[in-house]
């Protein structure tokens, strides 16, 4: 498997591609032969599976120094820390459902993961606000953060109207939307942070 | 990542074969300039294969990522 990083197309919008390389020697000199493959939206499980496996999940900086990037990962110290948090929740919750059916257990469980983005975003608009991004992406950013749990809650609570167990199809949307939450809004402050 | 050594290839053959690759593919040199793509390359970064050769492969990392990317390449 190759490395997740970022891309940028000519029009500007920025992609997600998971890249290998490999060394050639030829009678002209050496050359990097690089294949790419881009991520599609869906793939977003995978992304977070990838940086997040359980093993690797105290080597994510390290593979950050290489100097690619992660999933989730900025360069922004106070904001990727808690994206590697909440990413390793996640990742426990999807083995909590997988084996757990104790109703009361897993809605702790995902409680605690909606409570955490919820500080999370708190602490990112704080951190935004003080680093002197615009208003207007400021307010753009937070409407995406209190739209982003507006629709965790609904999803939730047709769960609980149904009584139902929390599954695999409410994971997949809630890390589909923080996803694209990240990948879109997060990498676009980074490139301000970063650059100002 | 997969980094792989290979004993000497004819540059000739490598530039055909990237050509009939079913995946986006790019060469370049040592230094990160870029000397060949085919077109599934071109597709996802919706360049054109004359804008990209000789450019640096720099122009389709973020901004904010550019500087870390190079230092990494030099390693």
């Amino acid at each position: 498997m190759g490395r997740i990083v970022s891309g940028l197309k000519k029009n500007g919008d920025s992609l997600l591609v998971e890249v290998s390389l490999e060394l050639f020697k030829t009678e002209k000199g050496d050359y990097i032969f690089c294949t790419v493959n881009e991520q599609e939206s869906e793939g977003v499980t995978n992304l977070v599976d990838a940086v997040c496996d359980n093993h690797q999940l105290d080597q994510i900086k390290n593979l950050y120094g290489d100097g690619l990037c992660p999933f989730g990962l900025y360069g922004i110290e106070e904001i990727d820390d808690d994206h590697v948090y909440i990413i390793s929740l996640m990742k426990r919750f999807k083995d909590v459902i997988t084996i757990e059916i104790d109703k009361h257990y897993i809605d702790n469980q995902f409680d605690e993961i909606i409570t955490n983005i919820a500080l999370h975003f708190e602490t990112e608009d704080e951190f935004m606000s003080q680093s002197g991004y615009s208003d207007k992406k400021l307010r753009q950013h937070r409407a995406n953060h209190e739209l982003f749990l507006a629709n965790i809650n609904r999803e939730k609570m047709n769960y609980e109207t149904e009584n139902k167990l929390i599954d695999i199809h409410l994971f997949n949307f809630l890390l589909e939307s923080f996803g694209s939450h990240v990948a879109e809004f997060d990498q676009l402050f980074s490139v301000y942070y970063l650059n100002k | 990542m997969t980094q792989k050594h290979h004993s000497v290839s004819s540059y000739q053959s490598i530039i055909n074969s990237i050509n009939f690759f079913s995946v986006a593919s790019v060469l370049t040199d040592m230094s990160g300039n870029i000397k060949h793509v085919n077109k599934h390359f071109s597709d996802i970064f919706q360049y054109t294969s004359e804008e990209l050769i000789n450019q640096n492969i720099s122009i389709l990392i973020p901004i904010a990522l550019r500087h870390n990317h190079s230092k990494h390449r030099n390693k």
